[in-house]
């Protein structure tokens, strides 16, 4: 990350601000959130797939006692829609950094690699196979039988292990990534992106039929 | 002159002083209720209570009654309630369940009413009064009007702004007839909060519990629960539910039916519908202490009716309903990532909790009896007057509310399915993109539905607002890509706007969707409603004005301390000089005044600002190298 400080004018006292400050040390303004700083950046942690919910979480209440717009709610229509901005990017951090396929996506970007968002059909044929057989296990339930919460629930822990098991190799695979930047590794951690993101909807979906029980 | 520069402290008011009366911002807090409105405010030693009218009632029945007579002001309130029997059609109670709804939304509502309703401007549903139609936003606004009249009176003067809640379960709509109906009673709408969060801010949560409450909120006509996150005087939720058109009202309902039932009038008049809910509700409130009660009914065209009924009887009756109120419990328990042995307290809100059967279900539920101690009708008034005082700037203890949208928002796509782009239970102000392209070659326009809902079907989900992406280039299908942006501020209401990102041309359309009444309308009402509409106009154009000017002289004011020496004697004078002008204008009321004075200050002091960047360059440019700068 850039250490150079080249001195913006405050929006409102003109004086010189460093970059990346919120507040003029002058005139003590809210400041515009610089749209190149990443949630990292925002949150001042080190970028990384491991990161610690519960340090993002206290830095997060820190940072929302300063930016939040009912701290700026008799203040000019600007500092409320600058103070609104930095929320809105803090919520936005927050989803991020405390969600690990969001987390793998961002970092894929960040990186500059493409991500395939919105496929929903896998390319890998192993990965394709288990999806088949995932769908044909949900489409036999039946679910007005008494024991199809029993049996939503051991598929549900099936697939949360799964997950627990990509994610634990995305963490693996962006340490190495981190060490040696080998763009191959970035490929493997797109792949399991694409189990992960699958194995969230299937869970998604779990939860709407367990809904329909009620 | 001294003075000038004295007032510039950075981050501080220009006067410190000590807190006074006089000094305080008046705001209130108003719970704007299916059958009962309070207001609150925060005393000089931050404790909020509920103000009462002349004959020392705290709680004001949401009931607005309309003369037949055009140009008689209506009746709200008490008085209004003593109109219902005989003027059942002119009288409107429970218009909170009416609120940013069209008619097709209320099959259940007009089975129960005896009000003529019907589809108004924009499919919002409106009533029929002889000649007059009224909107809910304008019964709404009846009520707030007088909540406001009786806190200027108790308060002495003018408000500065108000509070209102609204039930965490409303979608948007909702929200902005709330937000609509508080502007047309002359209302400086400071904040939309959530009942159920409000409630937590009054509970005295904050004394220094931590960790995860659930509050069950069961009003007149709504119902919501929330699961709240406390940290440190942070008070965060982490998911909400509900159903907006549940309450004890339905139970009311119920027993009216019953009780109709049972006198066998087929076509019972309005005013035997009438008096069966009063009585149904004078039952319901007798069998919180009772086991049974007689029931009584002067039936005005045929035999009386009376019976016994008992509370296991009246359980019966509304087992389901309050069964109902299960599924939006556990699915934000599930929401925010807990079981119901994680939950520190459940806190009971809303008159309706003090149902013996309603408790029952709720210890059921959370596995733990309910906390109880703030009177539920009470607290979420009491609450929206603390944050109230929070926003205007009279406090800081650093308490801070932190809520989320109820509801998933999305946009129709192939299929008339719903991508959704901010699911439910997102942290406010919060924005998010989604691209979408075209699906046929030369497609120049795009039509953007947006819904509001969990289901997956556009049909199942409530219609926010349609419009039209117009001027795309034409490219083979998929090409495009239009990205559509969705923002939701920190009263929960939405903005979208959408454009076309591989051209040059890039189009961007803002949409807010407008319920039934558009700004314009509302500009209308508002003169025709408030004698003073104008005046009103101007003093928020001053108003404005003068927070801007307060902002440019302590910013000025700042600069000159700490850049001062880089002016001569006569420079420093001369920016004193449009200081003290700029000054002086807001002592005055002429908004344009003030606007001219901070454009003449800006001007007198650009050669300052520029003298201020290239110190600042050189000061940052101190301590490193050449090389740093390569």
């Amino acid at each position: 990350m850039a250490t150079q400080t080249s001195p913006q004018p405050c929006w409102s006292c003109r004086g010189p601000i460093q970059e990346l400050a919120p507040f003029c040390p002058t005139c003590n303004i809210i400041q515009p959130p610089d749209p190149t700083q990443n949630y990292f950046g925002v949150f001042s942690l080190t970028p990384g797939f491991n990161v610690d919910n519960k340090q993002v979480e206290t830095l997060y209440r820190e940072l929302q006692q300063q930016f939040h717009p009912d701290r700026f709610a008799t203040k000019s229509p600007t500092e409320r829609r600058y103070s609104m901005e930095h929320v809105t990017r803090l919520n936005e951090g927050l989803r991020t950094l405390g969600d690990p396929l969001a987390l793998a996506v961002y970092l894929l970007q960040l990186f500059g690699h493409t991500v395939n968002s919105e496929s929903n059909t896998p390319s890998d044929p192993e990965f394709l196979m288990e999806v088949m057989e995932l769908r044909e296990a949900l489409e036999d339930l039946d679910l007005s039988q008494d024991d199809a919460s029993d049996s939503l629930d051991n598929m549900r822990g099936d697939i949360e292990q799964k997950c627990v098991k990509e994610i634990s190799e995305l963490n693996t695979l962006f340490a190495g990534y981190f060490k040696e930047k080998q763009s191959a590794t970035l490929d493997t951690v797109a792949k399991v992106v694409d189990r992960l993101r699958y194995h969230n909807r299937f869970l998604e979906e779990l939860d709407q039929r367990e809904e329909s029980l009620f | 002159m001294d003075v000038l520069l004295d007032i510039a402290e950075p981050g501080q008011t220009p006067k410190p002083h000590e807190i006074r009366l006089e000094d305080q911002k008046r705001v209130v807090g108003i719970d704007l209720g299916t059958t009962y409105s309070l207001v609150a405010a925060v005393d000089i030693d931050g404790m909020p209570a509920c103000i009462a009218d002349d004959a020392g009632s705290l709680s004001l029945p949401s009931v607005v009654h309309y003369s037949s007579e055009p140009g008689r002001e209506p009746i709200t309130g008490k008085k209004a309630l003593e109109y219902a029997i005989n003027h059942p059609d002119k009288t409107v109670a429970s218009a909170k369940r009416l609120m940013g709804r069209g008619l097709e939304d209320l099959a259940d509502e007009i089975a129960h009413s005896s009000l003529a309703l019907e589809s108004g401007e924009g499919g919002m549903v409106q009533i029929a009064v002889g000649s007059q139609h009224i909107s809910p936003v304008g019964v709404a606004a009846q009520i707030l009007k007088s909540l406001k009249e009786r806190a200027q009176e108790a308060l002495g003067g003018e408000l500065h702004g108000a509070v209102i809640t609204v039930p965490a379960y409303f979608d948007d709509a909702q929200r902005q007839a709330t937000k609509d109906a508080g502007r047309l009673a002359g209302l400086e709408v400071l904040r939309l909060v959530n009942e159920p969060t409000a409630a937590a801010l009054a509970y005295g949560l904050d004394q220094g519990r931590e960790g995860m409450y659930a509050i069950y909120d069961l009003g007149g006509g709504t119902f919501d629960i929330s699961i709240l996150k406390l940290t440190k005087g942070v008070f965060q939720v982490m998911s909400t539910g509900g159903n907006s058109s549940l309450g004890g009202d339905d139970f009311d309902h119920k027993l009216a039916d019953l009780f109709i039932q049972e006198i066998g009038d087929n076509n019972p008049s309005a005013a035997l519908m009438q008096i069966c809910k009063q009585e149904a509700r004078r039952v319901k409130e007798q069998l919180t202490e009772s086991e049974e009660t007689s029931v009584n009914i002067e039936n005005p065209n045929g035999e009386n009716y009376n019976r016994t009924i008992t509370r296991v009887e009246f359980n019966d009756l509304i087992k389901k309903l309050i069964r109902a109120t299960g599924l939006p419990c556990r699915r934000a328990m599930k929401d925010a990532g807990l079981s119901a042995d994680k939950l520190q307290g459940v806190v009971l809100v809303g008159g309706s909790t003090r149902v013996p059967a309603v408790r029952e279900f709720v210890t059921e539920v959370f596995k733990q009896e309910p906390l109880v101690d703030v009177d539920p009708d009470q607290v979420v008034a009491l609450g929206a007057a603390h944050q109230a005082d929070l926003l205007s700037g009279n406090r800081r203890d650093g308490m801070l509310l932190l809520d989320v949208t109820p509801l998933s928002l999305g946009i129709e796509t192939m299929g008339e399915l719903v991508e959704k782009i901010i699911p439910r239970n997102s942290p406010i102000p919060t924005a998010r993109a989604q691209e979408f392209t075209t699906f046929k070659d030369g497609q120049t326009a795009m039509a953007i539905h947006v819904v509001q809902g969990e289901r997956e079907l556009v049909s199942e989900c409530r219609s926010l607002a349609r419009f039209e992406l117009r001027g795309i280039p034409p490219m083979t299908a998929g090409a495009a890509r239009i990205r559509v942006t969705f923002q939701v501020d920190a009263d929960g209401l939405l903005t979208v706007s959408a454009h076309e990102e591989t051209t040059q041309i890039s189009q961007s359309v803002m949409v807010k969707p407008a319920y039934g009444l558009s700004d314009g309308e509302i500009e209308t009402m508002l003169r025709d409603a408030i004698a003073h509409g104008a005046d009103d106009m101007m003093a928020r154009a001053f108003n404005e004005a003068k927070v801007d000017a307060d902002r440019v002289l302590a910013a000025s004011g700042a600069a000159l301390k700490h850049d001062g020496d880089l002016l001569s004697e006569k420079e420093l004078k001369k920016v004193k000089a449009a200081m003290l002008k700029l000054w002086e204008t807001t002592q005055g009321k002429d908004h344009e005044a003030i606007n001219q004075a901070i454009r003449d200050l800006d001007r007198d002091t650009t050669f300052f600002a520029q003298r201020r960047m290239d110190r600042g360059v050189k000061s940052s440019m101190m301590g490193h190298s050449v090389d740093d700068f390569s």
